[in-house]
């Protein structure tokens, strides 16, 4: 199963990487970007606190973390 | 250092489990700190919004984390400014104080039981960045540094972040380097003084791909080396299978020697599509996770958001979470290490096979409405957001709690 989803991982960033140059939003056309769950810096601020738990608890580090500051998180 | 209650308890006897949960009055302070803070940031956004002349930017955030399983609990109050200069110079600062209450023998030597409660500072989260805009592309460049301390751990992160974005802004790719310095010590054996270093670099892409569809994906590598383990953590060696069972019983405990180096690597992505016709949001992440321990993890979390009149939004969301077992962990279904075992020792309950379910709602309300002499609360935002997890690890299920306010000026 991991491995599967590793390669749709993978997968999934290619077509990423393909994508580019293949679209052009316009600026004007970017209205619905900055709407809930189309930008992450609001949410920022609080996914740190929920890192910093899944890093005591899991073995693999939080969304967007890095390991250290005495969480017991080694 | 945190260890958490649930994997002390399992060689404990049952008298010595589900001790009450310490007394609340030891934080109640803070938290009333954390309101007071609160009102004052906000005084002082709504202040400089009044005289601002609308060249500088910002906004001032606090948090009020809580978690809570069935002896540990973690409140993390937590405030963070943001400024933006008119040349693009963007300046950040925050503060964390975690507050550890559990009911551990842990630094009490293992003689006897103890309720402690234990604090660690974040400081400093500084941030320093500016962005050039050349037009059809904009570079932003920012270093960052972090310490925080507790009586028994130091730690130094800082680090460079860099970003292009291109294609008309269309796409953004982000280049960053980050280094950690740790430094383990032990409230048992005070001669004991262990250092921890790390050095991550991260990729990451974000692709517009039309007008309501995103896509981000992100790569991080990470190596490790040093004190890998838990000053306090006691693996059990030299066990023997109960008569008539597999199950390994009895041996010595011994202080964990986990392997003094580690290679991470974590592919992550997300897709994120908009419904303009009822203002609803979908967001699939799905991340994968390997390393050179022997761990390998997967962690798919779709989530939806949903506008509610001019207000008020609602994200509701689930995240699954599998992992393989380190290559030293005992093995499935034991606790301990048999007689001929000479490898690597852990007790750490993050290294074995598991699983968690975990669901969650947040609310965020913004206060557009308000008028007259209360007009200049209109950029305040609040948000509350409740999860509730499920595991088939040695810890606990949990709740995750957390309330917060964002003031912009």
């Amino acid at each position: 199963m991991f491995h599967r989803s590793m390669v749709l991982s993978a997968l999934l960033a290619c077509v990423s990487v393909s994508a580019i140059g293949c679209s052009h939003v316009k600026p004007y056309e970017r209205e619905y970007m900055t709407r809930p769950g189309m930008e992450s810096e609001s949410e920022e601020f609080g996914q740190e606190f929920e890192a910093h738990v899944q890093n005591s608890r899991e073995g693999a580090p939080g969304r967007g973390s890095v390991v250290g500051g005495g969480c017991g998180c080694n | 250092m945190r260890l958490h209650n649930s994997e002390l308890e399992q060689g404990l006897p049952a008298g010595l489990r589900n001790r009450s949960h310490p007394s609340l009055r030891a934080v109640l302070p803070l938290l009333c700190g954390f309101v007071a803070a609160f009102a004052l940031f906000a005084a002082a956004g709504i202040a400089r919004a009044d005289e601002a002349s609308g060249t500088w930017t910002g906004n001032v955030e606090t948090r009020g984390n809580y978690y809570l399983e069935r002896s540990t609990r973690v409140m993390m109050p937590a405030v963070r400014v943001n400024v933006e200069t008119p040349n693009g110079i963007r300046a950040r600062a925050s503060y964390v104080l975690d507050v550890i209450a559990s009911a551990s023998i842990a630094q009490t030597g293992g003689a006897k039981d103890g309720v402690f409660t234990e604090l660690r500072h974040g400081i400093g989260q500084m941030a320093l960045g500016k962005k050039i805009d050349t037009g059809n592309a904009e570079i932003d460049l920012a270093v960052h540094g972090t310490y925080s301390t507790e009586d028994d751990y130091k730690s130094l992160t800082y680090g460079i972040v860099g970003s292009a974005a291109v294609n008309e802004k269309n796409t953004t790719v982000t280049l960053g380097v980050t280094r950690v310095d740790d430094t383990v010590e032990s409230n048992i054996d005070r001669t004991f003084r262990g250092q921890l270093g790390a050095l991550s670099f991260g990729l990451g892409l974000s692709q517009l791909l039309s007008p309501v569809l995103k896509f981000d994906v992100g790569y991080q590598l990470q190596y490790l080396e040093g004190f890998l383990g838990n000053p306090y953590r006691r693996a059990l060696v030299g066990a023997r299978p109960r008569a008539g069972s597999d199950k390994l019983m009895g041996g010595l405990p011994k202080p964990e020697d986990p392997p003094d180096s580690r290679w991470r690597h974590n592919l992550e992505g997300a897709l994120s599509w908009y419904l303009p016709a009822s203002a609803t949001t979908f967001q699939l992440y799905l991340r994968g996770y390997t390393d050179s321990w022997g761990i390998q993890a997967l962690t798919p979390e779709p989530r939806v958001y949903q506008q509610l009149g001019n207000n008020l939004v609602v994200r509701a969301r689930y995240r699954f979470y599998t992992q393989t077992r380190a290559d030293f962990a005992p093995e499935d279904g034991q606790t301990a290490y048999p007689v001929d075992y000479m490898g690597p020792l852990t007790s750490d309950p993050k290294m074995v096979r598991f699983q968690s379910h975990q669901v969650g709602l947040r609310l965020t309300y913004q206060f557009a409405f308000l008028t007259g002499w209360l007009r200049g609360l209109r950029d305040v935002a609040m948000d509350a957001n409740l999860d509730r997890g499920w595991t088939t690890s040695s810890f606990d299920n949990y709740w995750v709690g957390s309330i917060g306010g964002r003031v912009a000026f």
